[in-house]
């Protein structure tokens, strides 16, 4: 809301400098975001004096203007008919803004450069004057090169103030003069509008068909009307508002929009049929042409103002641009009125339109304001249009407002806002901002709020405004006493900790992406119909195209940060994302949320350095991280399966799932096929592991045990055995694992081999046995009788050799 | 003459005081003792004098190349001990070491961490909830009713009529209050959805929400914990100021600004020339939100209050571009 300080006097006159008055308003609640000089657009012009005038070569009715700014010479052209020499006159210098909105610039007139522009007060909007250039009587001070904003002393601010959604009250300018009397505890002075004269006219029909969206519809006619410009004062007012005037009519409606903030529409009464109002809601099929040109239709739960034959307005929002005040308008029909704030809302939503109007409206006007916002706006009709009333203003008023009972127990605000206020001071503020008492003692106040603060409903409501009145500094500031009641907290929550601490300690960085995919993100890993992942739940209004599903996978988030990571040339990548994956149930019920965790890796596997080899990381760099996770965890007892069914986005033969227990699958790791990395456009490989949170949570559930340190030595023996190819290692060291031979502490795998002298199709695996037994130290014979069986039973079984 | 003698003394000593290898105090010998050396005029010239200073001056300058060339030879000892101590052909220890690729969490992790440990440390308890709510949850319980004006204060991610994306982790407050009752100290952080997307807004951003219901919690209470908060996270002496807002589910409530972090209170960009900055919105939980949770409003008061993890990272941080932290680009995660 722009608030005019001038404007803001006529009704408090309050003498603190502008800053405090804008601290002090921000420190109640009404928040002051900017305080800008109401004639900022003025800055650049200075007062100069004309020293000589020529006559323009090119153009008979242009002159050129020798001007001084004391400092400085310049010329410029001017068409005014009462330019002197000698005279002192505004001179616009380039960046100057004038009232019509344009910005003055040098520029070539007819073959001579212009270095500005003198100009009327119009030009200027300091006044109404146009008929030629604003000349400055002698006085001290004005002088040239001086700035015409200090010279005529034009001090004046505009306030932006941020009004809160249940301070309607304050979106205008009695309102924040209401609020800056109550805070100073300083009177408001508001005229009367005087009474007018009445002359006899036929008064149109006006009726309310819908008394539950229409409160209160008040109407005016005027005649005699004359449309033209606004005066300057009130156009310069409007402007200042953020307000583009119009015409006579229509600004006085703005105006009284601003000053009183109740929202008013002028027809054209010659363009009513009937003439009849009625306030109704839309016949289906029905259309309204508004006045920003708009062909709307109108729904039967709208409301719209209509006279005998169709709809006129849309009740609230804006007017019909058929029913219009225009140049030729002489009689005029002013509405105001009180229409239900949810309907107005739902209107202004269903049409995508929020105007000044519907703003108000939907937030609530002032019932009882309505009349009194309509005699103001006869009143300066009247004064700008030459226009008077006639016959009778109407008020049909179906449901009278009763303003409620408010009561507030002194006590009770001071537990709640931890002070030790006196009874007396809680009066004084209540009645600061218009409460009207009926009862005060100690136990309880009792009162009636004023009609215009439709947001004071109960007793907290008036705890509020006693705190901002006496300040939110003012109240102490204390550690609260509570009893301990320390919840250990939720497990899951801690397990998420570790996770990304041991994945960090492990070198991956992590990275935290939109929840948001495209559906075409989830199709390029080349899903099955019925997957899961499949089922996204969509969003109704996304910003983007790309973001229009919840993910239902993190993969594609982390495939778009490494895209956009190597398009910087970072291209040596550990990265991992905890997040929430969404699967779509039914309308109206909650998706499911899953947590998954994911992590890859592509480029170097360590930093370049004079010291490292250049290489890159492989599948197994990967899979160390995930080993790492699950052994920091305390999960060992799991293993990989081969198929995985879940993962069609994994270059086949590289990728594995990871089972732990019976049967839960923990998640799976694997190279990112190529074809997949091409929709990203990534340069690969990629190696990438996604775990499930709730079945990691639940495998690591189990609490660490100590295992007592060993007290004797070990003995080591090693074989190399020549096995098939596609004999798998977990196979192997289960079938050994299996055999149980005793003392058999741990089996290493230290070397794989392929190539001369292992025959093709064929592989050496060199194995690590480490023999322990906990009581005594262990003799070579013992080792051997364990350890020799067992060899020849994994020869026998896999037709395998051992590797000399 | 004898001043001379002092002069190349002097600048003798230090320039061997200061060599710091044999080359530079060969350079200095040659400068002084050469052939043509400082030293070395000097004693050419002794001819010239008259015959009683002679026999002074002859004495002074022989003695002078004695310290010099002794100081010299100790010198160079010196250097040799030190090359010795510090040098082993083919070992440079001033090569970078054999670094390990640093692991590190997301700013916003971090920062998350961080603030849910100062109120964990005041006893509030995490608690969390959906990312797609149902609109009971995110608004109406929260006394923001259907056609309300305040729904307009939060662009929101719509799914259905009656699902949305948060807006907010408040809803995380009501599911709290419908399982548990007071007293109640709870912390909700959590990402959550507006539709905005600018330099200073994501669609999606993390928010910490927190909430303690008891029997006698004030909006003095208020005051004090989250002046210990700010305190906390920013600088012991940040300068807190509290002012009134508007929530739907708080009343009265409060808008917390900090001193501008980054002008100290002077005026800047950043804070808009006010000075402040604001971080935190709070206030005394409305009697609605206790309504429809059943709690009562006669017996338990609570306040409530909620920060924005991104901007307060972004102040203590000095990062002015909001979308930096979901580029997700290494040069940026690696500073954290």
């Amino acid at each position: 809301m722009l608030i005019l300080t001038s404007w803001l006097k006529e009704f408090v006159h309050f003498t603190v400098p502008i800053e405090t008055l804008a601290e002090d308003l921000t420190m109640a609640g009404l928040e002051v975001e900017e305080i800008e000089p109401a004639y900022k657009g003025l800055a650049p012009v200075v007062v100069c004096s004309i020293e000589e005038i020529v006559p323009h070569p090119h153009a008979s009715h242009l002159q050129v203007c020798m001007v001084t700014t004391g400092e400085q010479k310049f010329d410029v052209v001017c068409g005014a008919p009462n330019v002197e020499k000698g005279q002192m006159a505004a001179l616009a210098r380039p960046g100057t803004v004038l009232s019509n909105g344009t910005t003055v610039e040098s520029s070539d007139i007819y073959g001579i450069c212009s270095d500005g522009m003198l100009c009327s007060e119009a030009e200027l909007g300091i006044g109404d004057d146009k008929t030629g250039i604003l000349v400055l009587e002698p006085a001290p001070g004005c002088e040239p090169g001086e700035s015409l904003v200090d010279v005529l002393g034009l001090k004046d601010w505009v306030l932006d103030i941020a009004v809160t959604p249940n301070r309607p009250d304050c979106l205008s300018v009695l309102g924040v003069a209401r609020e800056v009397s109550a805070i100073y505890g300083i009177p408001l002075t508001i005229t009367k509008s005087p009474n007018h004269q009445i002359t006899k006219s036929p008064n149109p029909s006006i009726s309310i068909e819908a008394p539950d969206l229409c409160g209160r519809y008040t109407a005016a006619v005027m005649e005699g009307i004359r449309i033209g410009p606004s005066p300057y004062w009130m156009a310069m007012r409007l402007q200042a508002s953020g307000i583009r005037p119009i015409n006579n009519v229509v600004d006085v409606t703005n105006y009284v929009l601003i000053e009183r903030g109740q929202p008013l529409h002028a027809f054209d009464l010659d363009m009513l049929t009937g003439p009849a109002i009625e306030v109704r809601t839309a016949r289906p099929g029905e259309k309204v042409k508004t006045i920003d040109g708009k062909d709307r239709e109108v729904r039967p739960d709208m409301l719209v103002i209509a006279d005998a034959e169709r709809p006129v307005a849309v009740a609230g929002v804006m007017g019909g641009a058929e029913t219009e005040v225009n140049d030729d308008t002489k009689r005029i029909l002013l509405e105001s009125a009180w229409f239900t704030p949810t309907q107005v809302r739902r209107t202004s939503k269903a049409l995508k339109t929020i105007t000044e109007s519907s703003y108000r409206f939907e937030r609530g006007v002032d019932p009882e304001g309505i009349i009194s916002a309509l005699y103001r706006t006869v009143e300066l009709i009247g004064q700008v249009t030459g226009g008077c009333l006639a016959g009778e203003i109407k008020d049909i008023y179906p449901r009278p407002y009763k303003p409620g009972y408010l009561s507030l127990r002194p006590e009770k605000a001071n537990k709640l806002l931890g002070t030790g206020l006196e009874t007396g001071q809680i009066v004084q503020f209540l009645e600061r901002i218009g409460i009207e008492l009926t009862h005060v003692d100690d136990e309880k106040i009792r009162g009636m709020a004023p009609t215009y603060r439709l947001d004071l409903k109960e007793e907290v409501d008036l705890v509020e405004e006693i705190a901002r009145l006496y300040g939110f500094p003012n109240i102490p500031t204390l550690a609260p006493r509570a009893g301990i009641a320390a919840r250990a907290p939720e497990p899951s929550q801690r397990l998420v900790h570790r996770i990304r601490n041991i994945l960090a300690a492990q070198g991956m960085t992590e990275v935290i992406s939109y929840s948001f995919m495209s559906p075409n993100e989830i199709e390029a890993l080349g899903l099955g119909k019925n997957d899961p992942r499949m089922q996204m739940v969509n969003v109704q209004n996304p910003l983007s195209d790309d973001q229009s599903v919840m993910r239902t996978s993190i993969i594609p988030s982390l495939m778009g940060t490494v895209a956009g990571n190597q398009a910087r040339r970072n291209m040596d990548l550990g990265l991992f994302e905890i997040g929430t994956v969404f699967y779509a149930r039914g309308t109206g019920e909650l998706p499911l949320e899953e947590q998954r965790i994911i992590a890859l890796c592509t480029g170097s596997r360590y930093p370049e350095s004079w010291s490292l080899p250049r290489e890159q990381v492989d599948l197994f760099d990967l899979k160390g991280v995930l080993q790492g996770l699950l052994q920091a965890l305390g999960i060992s007892e799991w293993k990989t399966v081969l198929e995985t069914p879940d993962g069609p986005f994994y270059l086949p033969g590289t990728s594995a799932g990871i089972v732990w227990g019976e049967n839960s699958v923990l998640g799976s790791f694997g190279q990112i096929d190529p074809n997949v990395l091409e929709f990203w456009d990534i340069d690969g490989p990629v190696f990438l592991f996604e775990l499930s949170f709730d079945a990691l949570e639940t495998a690591a559930s189990r609490q660490l045990k100590f295992t007592s340190l060993a007290r004797y030595p070990a003995v080591e023996r090693d074989i190399a055995v020549i096995v098939p190819d596609r004999l798998s290692a977990q196979d192997l060291l289960e079938y050994i694992s299996g055999q149980a031979p005793d003392f058999l502490e741990e089996v290493r795998i230290f070397d794989i081999y392929r190539g001369k002298p292992v025959p093709e199709g064929s592989k050496s695996i060199g194995m690590r046995f480490t023999y322990r037994a906990l009581d005594h130290t262990l003799s070579d014979h013992e080792v051997s009788q364990v350890h020799d069986p067992m060899v020849r039973s994994v020869l026998q079984s896999y037709k395998a050799k051992l590797r000399d | 003459m004898q001043e001379r003698l002092g002069e190349i003394r002097t600048q003798a000593l230090e320039s061997i005081e200061s060599a710091s290898s044999e080359e530079d105090l060969e350079n200095v010998r040659i400068r002084v003792l050469g052939r043509k050396g400082e030293l070395t005029m000097v004693l050419k010239a002794i001819g010239k004098l008259s015959a009683e200073e002679r026999p002074k001056i002859g004495q002074l300058a022989n003695k002078l190349k004695k310290e010099i060339e002794a100081s010299i030879n100790a010198r160079k000892d010196a250097l040799k001990d030190v090359h010795a101590r510090t040098f082993i052909p083919g070992l440079d220890p001033t090569l970078p070491g054999r670094q390990k690729q640093l692991g590190r969490l997301h700013p916003i992790t971090q920062m998350m961490d961080e603030i849910c440990s100062v109120f964990e440390r005041m006893g509030f308890t995490v608690a969390q909830g959906p990312e797609v709510e149902l609109d009971f949850y995110n608004f109406e319980a929260l006394n923001i009713p259907p056609d309300h004006p305040a729904r307009d204060m939060q662009d929101t991610f719509y799914i259905d009529d009656k699902v949305l994306l948060r807006t907010h982790t408040s809803p995380i407050q009501i599911r709290a209050m419908e399982r548990h009752r007071p007293p109640m100290r709870v912390i909700a952080p959590g990402k959550v959805y507006r539709c905005d997307s600018d330099i200073t807004h994501t669609p999606m951003f993390h928010q910490v929400e927190g909430l303690m219901v008891d029997r006698d919690v004030s909006f003095a209470g208020l005051k004090g914990v989250l002046t210990a908060f700010v305190q906390q996270i920013f600088d012991p002496d940040t300068l807190v100021r509290f002012r009134p807002s508007f929530f739907p589910f708080t009343e009265p409530s409060a808008e917390i600004d900090i001193q501008c972090v980054i002008c100290r209170g002077k005026g800047c960009r950043i804070c808009s020339h006010t000075g402040w900055l604001e971080v935190l919105g709070a206030g005394m939980v409305h009697p609605e939100v206790f309504r429809h949770v059943g709690y009562d409003t006669e017996e338990f008061s609570g306040f409530a209050f909620g920060l924005g993890v991104e901007r307060i990272a972004m102040l203590r941080f000095g990062i002015d571009d909001i979308r930096l932290f979901y580029d997700n680009d290494l040069r940026f995660l690696r500073q954290f």
